[in-house]
């Protein structure tokens, strides 16, 4: 049963320790979440559901629909537990991309868009110090020093339409911008978070448990 | 270098997707342009979208009604126990680009699996891991196509065989008497991270006392820690396509194999059944 070949001299030597699911040298709570375990469940609820509550609330006013909608976004959670790599994204941000795939939807199920909020600018807190209270992953703190870097107004529509849910064609309405300056001002403004979280991947502390 | 004008169209579209989705041609307009632009971030703007929105939520997050909590709770048990979800209709039948989503759930949700921890197993197991990474190279497979029948998974794995990124290798087989006399092939993209198993002749199991399971080795990792492939069953006609269910990322699969595991696989495999391998050129 047991052949004595040599390894083909094109790969490595196994070493003589067992064979464990990668997952399994130190499992984050999503990882655990696609193994079943129970406990994990109660601490990926404990850790991102006020996150998820947050997010879904801004742009839901509708009290039940948006409890409905976090309740949607969390068995997709689970469902897709399995799928979460933490080389690409930490768990918070990957839990925010379903939360915000959700609410898309959503909004264009339902066929309209957030009620127009004009925007303060001390509306939008994305200071280190408050970002740290909670965890949103490394992604956020990223996100917040490339909002930083923005003019003012960049930064205001690129909140109005990721946080608000605004329309691109509502936001030219409401800043009097033309509708094609909107987009490329939007974006570049995604374009530059999207550099910046690609040159830093998340850290490993923020995606262990 | 300026992008090619398809190329800028994708961003364009992925962008839009990213803030606002997009409408049922823009969908389809999308997908024909991701299955042509080879190994592509397709969802970069959706995570730094995501980034931007935790980034602009208020220092104190709103608490979750306790009455919210307890039913998310009650869903996790649920769904645990292996229990169907439907959508409860927010706001009307789901459209495409949730269906699509890359992060959203199968349209079946798949089974939890349980895995059971195993003893170590002695150190002269694992030479049967050694032992099938050598023979990789000394079987020379014939395999000759088989007619299998048309069927939507079928046509699914065709659709992902012709892709330019995909990998097309066969099983070989060891010296197990599980595996002999199967044929088949494995089909993967690390791009797509979406494979297709296909057997012909491993003989059917019963699930209630043990179950296939794949290991994908990366090469990106230790090769003492593949990644679970997902657990599996043959039916009576030995005939069968398998979605291939990788539980972590893969950067870069270098070997296929197929154990046969106790009901639910197993986290840590004592490698006394290994029955195939397919080893990426």
């Amino acid at each position: 049963m047991i052949l004595e070949a040599a390894p083909p001299p094109t790969r490595r030597r196994r070493s003589h320790s067992p064979i464990v699911n990668a997952s399994e040298q130190q499992p984050s709570i999503l990882q655990r979440v696609a193994e079943g375990d129970a406990r994990a469940v109660e601490e990926c609820l404990d850790r991102y559901s006020a996150l998820v509550w947050t997010l879904v609330r801004r742009q839901l006013p509708d009290h039940g629909m948006a409890e409905d909608l976090v309740q949607d976004v969390f068995i997709d959670v689970w469902k897709s537990a399995a799928r979460f790599d933490p080389k690409i994204s930490s768990e918070a941000n990957f839990i925010g991309v379903i939360a915000r795939r959700r609410l898309i939807d959503c909004n264009r199920r339902v066929g309209r868009r957030p009620e127009v909020q004009v925007i303060e600018e001390d509306e939008v807190s994305t200071s280190d110090q408050g970002l740290a209270a909670v965890d949103r992953g490394d992604e956020a703190r990223v996100a917040a020093k490339a909002l930083d870097k923005l003019k003012p107004e960049h930064r205001k529509i690129l909140v109005m339409s990721v946080m608000h849910g605004l329309s691109h064609s509502q936001i030219a309405q409401t800043t009097g911008m033309p509708l094609g300056t909107v987009k490329s001002h939007l974006r570049r403004g995604l374009e530059k978070v999207r550099a910046l979280l690609d040159s830093s991947p998340p850290s490993v502390s923020e995606v262990r448990p | 270098m300026s992008a090619r004008p398809n190329d800028e169209r994708l961003q364009e579209l992925l962008f839009q997707d990213a803030l606002e989705g997009l409408d049922p041609c823009e969908r389809a307009e999308l997908d024909g342009l991701l299955t042509t632009s080879g190994s592509l971030d397709a969802r970069g703007f959706d995570r730094a979208a995501a980034a931007v929105h935790a980034a602009a939520l208020p220092e104190k997050l709103d608490e979750v009604p306790a009455g919210l909590r307890a039913r998310l709770s009650q869903d996790a048990a649920h769904f645990l126990q292996g229990e169907e979800f439907h959508d409860r209709d927010v706001a009307g039948p789901a459209t495409q680009a949730q269906a699509d989503s890359e992060y959203d759930s199968d349209p079946v949700p798949a089974p939890v699996t349980v895995f059971d921890k195993y003893p170590r197993p002695s150190a002269m197991a694992y030479l049967g891991w050694v032992a099938a990474a050598a023979l990789l190279f000394l079987w020379a497979s014939t395999w000759n196509r088989s007619e299998f029948t048309s069927t939507e998974l079928d046509m699914d794995r065709a659709s992902l065989a012709a892709r330019a990124d995909a990998v097309v290798v066969p099983w070989s087989v060891t010296d197990d008497e599980g595996g002999q006399g199967t044929q088949g092939d494995v089909v993967w993209s690390d791009a797509e991270q979406k494979g297709y198993m296909r057997f012909e002749g491993l003989r059917a199991n019963d699930p209630a006392r043990e179950q296939y399971q794949l290991w994908i080795f990366d090469a990106a990792r230790s090769e003492d820690h593949p990644v679970d492939g997902g657990v599996f069953d043959v039916p009576a006609d030995g005939e069968v396509i398998v979605e291939i269910d990788p539980k972590l990322g893969v950067s870069e699969a270098s070997l296929f194999a197929v154990t046969l595991e106790p009901p639910g696989g197993v986290v840590v495999s004592s490698r006394e059944r290994l029955l195939l391998t397919a080893a990426v050129p």
